[in-house]
């Protein structure tokens, strides 16, 4: 329920952004050559000339209607325009958070389970490449490598995922894995940490002093408590995602959300970083609420406390 | 943990002597000083510095104009080579630094300085500043911030200074949050109350206790937002919303190359990518280390680890594991009493170490105990001195590393437990010996519920189905005194008292009827009048089904309650044993008479000054090669400190380690004086020499 | 026996639940602390959107007086409201009712300047000897907060100020320079002690100071504060669950249980004649360190836990595990009972049932003493259920 301030807060701070724009926002939308007449009328339309909040209020109505305005680069319902990119920057994202799992959970508990192996310190070195390198430089790199000198994998280009799963897969690998890479890092880090943490904890000794198997103990109890923390990072790390699709999919030359956002940021087009915004918000606001649910089901102290 | 690694006492005892009376910057320094990775990274980041400040200096090219032909390869004037536009490489690298550097150390600088009192208000004054200042930075963190970066860049425009802005905007709700957070935890702190209750002003609270305090993970952030920094800028300059070409960044060289000669000539995106990915990668290891250095987290054991779950043994001329039941080993006729049927557990010449990170720190030694069937043995002493490690070493509990069995053997029915896998000691733990611990609220898998624990329990060692282990479930439950044990099942521990958790670990512990029960201080954390409760449940548990018990605790008064047979350990060995009559009406070590006296109970007159022992209880490290109890002890003599004192052993089974005090004096012996509510004896008087009535030594 | 106590123990009107007694008394004759009526509540967070907002009385209106150079010793399970009383008295958390007086100074209103200015008449002593001291600065700093704040005094003074009390406590002049962890459990609870008496009070809290300790350096703690009692004058308000540990210091004693004294009077009356049926118990739970009379002392037992301070029974607080309980038990709060040894008592057996008037409850049977200890008990609020 702290939700709900949450949402006003942030949708306020999502409005707020026009009011930074510098220069008369009335004159941006009418135009260059328009008359004060025209710019006065767009004004009262825009409800411009009412004060912050009131046109906070307006917004919210049109925006809990589903009216995010139109772009003033294409004259287009900014809705409409979102809907046609929203399923390839959501695909990217819950593809990254795949790679990310995949990758980050199997290295991570296990690096946790046997700290100063091998493999606790290949992945520990990964884990630290993950998080220094920057996603546009290991993009860059794996285009050269894999795109470019060996061609195993095309780099550029999207096919829906309704159209051919398979395809789309294939063209989503290279932005997945450098998307996810970060999020990855970060999970072997916190469930490194927690293994290490809950192994050592005493129900566990408690656990394998009544003679419980590596499997019961190790795969049961430990793991159990041991990815709470690490889902909560996970949930918190969907907004980074979602940001990160900006570069990756201007890299990639994927028609998402983010070029979409990054052309309208550069034009000053605010309705659409408005609503772009919002969506991201408000996405990772329901992720955030999954998790906690999920996190109910892990943590029954949590269950009761809510 | 029932195993305290980390208290103050105990755990950093090195450390502290190494670096004594010294501030903890200065600990930390020494500390930093060890760890070569950060080093590498500190040594490298000060080269960049170095680099970035006098990039004038050390290249002799300007970094917008042409130096040479384009596309040229590394050679000695170009040491990197040109780019497209024949600008040489290295110079714009390191001019692209400066302009990095520059940029991420004003973010992090004036983030610590907004953040710094925000989070501290908000964090010691806590209420409705907190409420709000809070659900701000909640906001933010809903945010996807490379978003609100580009937002707030792209409509500011482009110049060094609203690019530190909207990294600011990205960087400073989490530093308030770690501040914040950070300023709660001390103020929770009890230090933070005694000043309060001494009358401390809050804005002096706030400076002197809780700024000093928030100070070392605060330079900790920092050193990792300046990595981040380095990342965003990069970032923002990549998709043309920071630094602006001509002037060179490392985010926008990488744009260049990628947009102009990536397939051509790739190094030249390399360059710029390499230097980010290794700054911001070296501030991310300086940041680990200044961590590990500060001692804020732990990242766990780095050295070379062992298998979880079971201890390692590591014993030089162990014999060969006999076979089952096969007859004691060649050790056993040197052992305290001969080998006897009832014996059900010996524990023979037992050694642990811990590897304290410098060398291995010996915490027990020596330690023999037999524990017969069907009886309660008590295993006493204070704090540290090794009765929870024995407890778990002789379930193979002990955490390995750092723990390590490095000497004895421990005989369950003549099997040697120290020779078995992790997959046969199975089949003793919770079968043969059970244990429960100190701690019930967290000996209890906070995720499960009480039934998944007692079904695992009996799953675990036989191959019942669901419903007839929970059947079994809720009679353990009956068993142990819990109401409505049908209703309990679905519960969760935190659902429970603390006297219900302890016996839902009972219930847990008897599920496969084991033969022997340890029980590690099972009731100091309860009340007294749980404590009476939990203790008769034991009691009689024990007495109907019979089994033994290995009880360990520092009270003596629940020593006399349940005891059969009491062992009184000291610094890691055992000092004294007797029969629990025996040992309260004439216990023979002045540390065992010491420990009675400086007991207030109800026998001592109120009021009286109790006697004392001196002194503390030596560390581990510093454990004296004579008589351990030496420099405490009111009767020690040149003699006690000079060798390792052994274990004599009376008549009578009763052992004392002292070299004073005779093991086989009977009531009428001199060595044997009343204790309990007695005045305080004069010093020297009680003890006889060594009685001639030894009957053998152990080793 | 100490001389000082017999003196006091025998004349000692003023102490007691008394509020009767509770006039203004010139400040010189005050005692050194007086709570009277004191409540504290606590409201804790919905439990759910829906759910009621709780309220946790910790403590239920206590009322004692803590006499000059006395001791009161307080004791009562966890979560019983010992350290909430500490805290109120020290005023470290806002009292819902009642007045808090120190050394005869009505303190419950003040706040800001002459709050601190009070402060400096009573100290603290914590549980935890090592979380109580700053680790980051020598315990020289710490030991001279106090002279800082109230006294004022220049470097030069308080090193030599805390060299005094560094030796009062017995601890090395070296010590001042160190840090707390390079100090054991006792040396820390020494210090600590010192830092509460910089500023020279006439009341010293301690909650719980030697809990952390180990036996042998308990002694070591518990000696000093009876030597330093002795020598200084100062009164304690001494807190702790061991209660072998309370009897040997206290002069007085009170017997908290669910936020309310329970039984208070002079420690040798309450202890040797316990009139109410939780002391009894109490006191028939603590483990003598002596096998023969521990084995053959007759144990009160107690059925299940203490209930939850959010929901206290109704009637006597204890009726839910008190092995004499009454209808009237059940409905009616038991009123003050003031027996002819001086000892204030709140149970219904003194004056209905039974009528002890006085009398221990150790002559009691229990009604039905129960087979298995808990074999039939009651878990937090499980006969409802
Ligand atoms: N994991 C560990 N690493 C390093 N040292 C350890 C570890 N566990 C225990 N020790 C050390 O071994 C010694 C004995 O500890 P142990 O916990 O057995 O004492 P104890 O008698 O059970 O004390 P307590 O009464 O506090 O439970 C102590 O000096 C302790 O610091
Ligand atoms: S051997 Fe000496 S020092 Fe040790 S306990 Fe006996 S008399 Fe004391
Ligand atoms: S009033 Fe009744 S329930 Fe309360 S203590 Fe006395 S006898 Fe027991
Ligand atoms: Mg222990």
């Amino acid at each position: 329920m702290a939700m709900v301030p949450l949402a006003l807060i942030v949708s306020f701070a999502v409005f707020i952004l026009m009011a930074l724009v510098p220069g008369d926002p009335a004159r941006a939308i009418a135009g260059p050559e328009a008359t004060p007449e025209a710019i006065t009328a767009v004004r009262e339309e825009y409800h411009l000339d009412k004060p912050l909040i009131v046109q906070y209020g307006y917004w919210l109505r049109d925006a809990g209607t589903l009216d995010l305005g139109t772009s003033r680069a294409s004259g287009e319902p900014v809705v409409d325009e979102m809907a046609e990119r929203w399923p390839v920057t959501a695909g990217l994202v819950a593809a990254s958070a795949v790679v990310a799992m995949v990758v980050g959970v199997p290295l991570g508990v296990l690096a946790g389970i046997r700290p100063g192996r091998a493999l606790d310190n290949s992945s520990r070195l990964l884990a630290g490449i993950g998080m220094a390198v920057p996603n546009f430089v290991a993009a860059i790199v794996l285009i050269v490598l894999l795109g470019v000198q060996t061609r195993v994998l095309p780099i550029r280009g999207y096919v829906p995922f309704t159209q051919s799963p398979v395809d789309w897969a294939y063209h989503m690998v290279l932005p997945a894995v450098t998307l996810g890479l970060t999020l990855a890092a970060i999970m072997i880090r916190q469930l490194r940490a927690a293994m290490i943490d809950t192994l050592d904890s005493n129900f566990v000794r408690a656990a394998w002093a009544r003679g419980g198997s590596p499997r019961r103990v190790i795969g049961q109890h430990a793991l159990k408590n041991a990815s709470m923390p690490a889902l909560t990072v996970f949930g918190f790390s969907i907004a980074a995602l979602l940001g990160g699709t900006v570069i990756i999919e201007q890299i990639f030359s994927l028609p998402g959300l983010g070029p979409f956002v990054l052309s309208a940021i550069i034009g000053r087009d605010v309705p659409v970083v408005q609503a772009v915004t919002l969506l991201f918000v408000l996405t990772q606001m329901v992720v955030a609420l999954l998790i906690d649910l999920a996190y109910g089901w892990l943590n029954p102290k949590v269950r009761v406390a809510q | 943990m029932t195993v305290d690694v980390s208290s103050p006492t105990t755990g950093d005892g090195e450390d502290t002597r190494l670096a004594g009376g010294q501030g903890r910057f200065g600990r930390a320094f020494l500390r930093l000083r060890r760890n070569p990775l950060a080093l590498a990274a500190f040594g490298y980041l000060v080269i960049v510095g170095l680099a970035a400040a006098l990039a004038p200096v050390i290249t002799p090219y300007d970094y917008a104009e042409p130096a040479g032909p384009p596309l040229a390869p590394p050679s000695g004037d170009h040491w990197l080579g040109t780019d497209g536009l024949g600008r040489d490489v290295f110079t714009r690298l390191v001019y692209a630094g400066r302009v990095s550097l520059q940029i991420s150390l004003s973010v992090v600088a004036l983030a610590v300085l907004i953040s710094v009192p925000l989070g501290l208000l908000a964090g010691y004054r806590g209420g409705r500043v907190d409420y709000v200042m809070m659900r701000i930075c909640d906001a933010f963190a809903s945010f996807p911030a490379l978003i609100l970066m580009l937002a707030v860049a792209g409509i500011l425009g482009p110049e060094p200074r609203n690019t530190v802005i909207a990294l600011l905007v990205v960087v400073l709700p989490g530093l308030v949050r770690i501040i914040r957070g950070q300023a709660r935890a001390v103020r929770a702190e009890t230090f933070v109350e005694a000043s309060r209750s001494i009358g401390t002003p809050d804005w002096w609270i706030m400076a002197r206790r809780v700024l000093p305090s928030v100070a070392s993970p605060v330079i900790v952030q920092a050193t990792v937002l300046l990595g981040t920094a380095i990342l965003a800028e990069a970032g923002l300059s990549y998709l043309g919303l920071g630094t602006r070409l001509p002037k060179p960044s490392w985010g926008n060289m990488l744009r260049e190359a990628y947009d102009t000669t990536l397939f051509s000539e790739p190094l030249l995106a390399v360059f710029p990518g390499v230097a980010i990915a290794l700054t911001v990668l070296a501030f991310n290891t300086l940041g680990d280390g200044l961590r590990d250095a500060f001692g804020i987290a732990n990242d766990g054991p780095k050295g070379r680890s062992q298998r979880r779950g079971i201890t390692t043994v590591k014993v030089a001329d162990r014999p060969p594991a006999p076979a089952r039941a096969a007859s004691p080993g060649p050790g056993a006729a040197a052992a305290a009493s001969t080998p006897d049927s009832r014996d059900l557990l010996r524990v023979e010449g037992l050694r642990v170490e811990f590897d304290s990170g410098r060398g291995p720190v010996t915490v027990l030694e020596d330690l023999d105990l037999t524990i017969r069937q069907g009886e309660v043995l008590g295993l006493v002493g204070e704090s540290g001195c090794g009765k929870s490690v024995t407890a778990l070493a002789i379930n193979r509990l002990l955490p390995s590393p750092p723990g390590q069995i490095t000497a004895g053997r421990i005989l369950l029915d003549g099997v040697d437990l120290l020779g078995l896998s992790l997959r046969q000691m199975r089949r003793v733990r919770g079968r043969e010996i059970s244990m429960i611990f100190q701690d019930p609220m967290t000996s209890l898998d906070p995720a499960f519920t009480v039934g998944h624990h007692l079904v695992e329990a009996q799953r675990n060692h036989a191959s019942v189905d669901r419903a007839t282990a929970r059947r079994r479930a809720i009679e353990l439950l009956d068993l142990v005194g819990i109401p409505a044990a049908a209703r309990r099942m679905g519960q969760f521990p935190h659902e429970l008292s603390g006297g219900m958790r302890q016996r839902v670990m009972i219930a847990a512990a008897l599920a496969n009827n084991p033969r022997l029960l340890i029980a590690d201080e099972p009731t100091t954390a309860l009340d007294v009048t749980v404590q009476a409760q939990i203790l008769e449940l034991l009691r009689s548990l024990q007495q109907d089904l019979g089994m033994a018990m290995l009880f360990v605790t520092h009270d003596l008064g629940v020593i006399a309650d349940i005891a059969d047979r009491v062992v009184v350990m000291y610094a890691g060995q055992v000092v004294e044993e007797a029969g629990v009559h025996d040992l309260f009406a004439r216990p023979r070590h002045p540390y065992t008479r010491g420990l009675l006296r400086a007991m207030p109970s109800r026998l001592t007159p109120p009021g009286e000054r109790l006697a004392i022992i001196p002194g503390t209880v030596p560390l581990p490290q510093a454990f004296p090669s004579g008589c351990r109890f030496a420099s405490r002890c009111d009767h020690a003599t040149a003699d006690c400190a000079r060798q390792p004192v052994p274990l004599l052993v009376g008549a009578d089974g009763a052992r004392v380690r002292c070299l004073l005090a005779d093991p086989s004096a009977d009531a009428n012996g001199v060595a044997a004086a009343p204790l309990a509510g007695q005045p305080r004896l004069p010093g020297g008087e009680p003890f006889q020499p060594r009685a001639p009535r030894l009957t053998e030594e152990v080793r | 026996m100490n001389p000082v106590r017999t003196t006091i123990g025998t004349a000692q009107p003023a102490t007691g639940t008394d509020t009767a007694a509770a006039t203004a008394t010139p400040a010189a004759a005050a005692p050194a602390a007086r709570l009277v009526n004191v409540v504290k509540e606590y409201r804790l967070r919905r439990s759910s959107l829906f759910g009621r907002r709780e309220v946790l009385q910790a403590v239920g209106g206590v009322s004692l007086t803590i006499a000059r150079g006395e001791t009161l010793g307080l004791v009562g399970e966890s979560g019983s409201g010992k350290s909430t009383v500490a805290r109120l008295l020290m005023r470290l958390v806002e009292p819902t009712a009642g007045t808090i007086e120190i050394c005869g100074t009505d303190v419950t209103n003040l706040r800001g300047r002459a709050l601190r200015q009070v402060r400096r008449n009573a100290q603290m002593v914590f549980q935890d000897p090592y979380s109580s001291l700053d680790p980051l600065s020598p315990l020289k700093e710490s030991i001279g907060e106090p002279l800082r704040i109230h006294r004022r005094m220049g470097r030069r003074a308080r090193a030599d100020r805390v060299g005094e009390l560094l030796a009062q406590v017995n601890l090395r002049q070296q010590y001042g320079d160190r840090y707390p962890n390079e100090l054991s459990g006792g040396q820390l609870q020494r210090a600590a002690t010192a830092r509460a008496l910089a500023a020279g009070p006439e009341l010293l809290v301690l909650d719980e100071p030697v809990s952390a300790l180990d036996v042998s350096t308990q002694a070591q703690v518990i000696n000093l504060l009876q030597d330093l009692q002795e020598e200084l004058g100062v009164a304690y308000l001494f807190i702790a669950h061991d209660l072998s540990v309370v009897r040997h210091i206290s002069h007085q004693i009170a017997v908290m249980y669910l936020g309310r004294i329970v039984e208070i009077g002079p420690a040798d009356q309450v202890y040797e004649r316990p009139a109410h049926p939780y002391t009894a118990a109490l006191l028939s739970a603590v483990p003598v360190p002596d096998p023969v009379r521990q084995r053959s002392q007759t144990k009160i037992p107690l059925r299940g836990d203490i209930p939850s301070p959010t929901q206290p029974p109704a009637g006597c607080r204890f009726h839910t595990r008190c092995p004499f309980a009454m209808e009237i038990c059940r409905e009616q709060d038991p009123p003050p009972y003031r027996t002819p040894a001086g000892v204030t008592t709140y149970c219904h057996l003194h004056e209905h049932g039974p009528r002890l008037a006085g009398a221990p409850v150790t002559a009691l049977r229990p009604a039905e003493a129960p087979a298995h200890v808990g074999g039939k008990a009651a878990g937090k609020g499980d006969d409802a259920a």
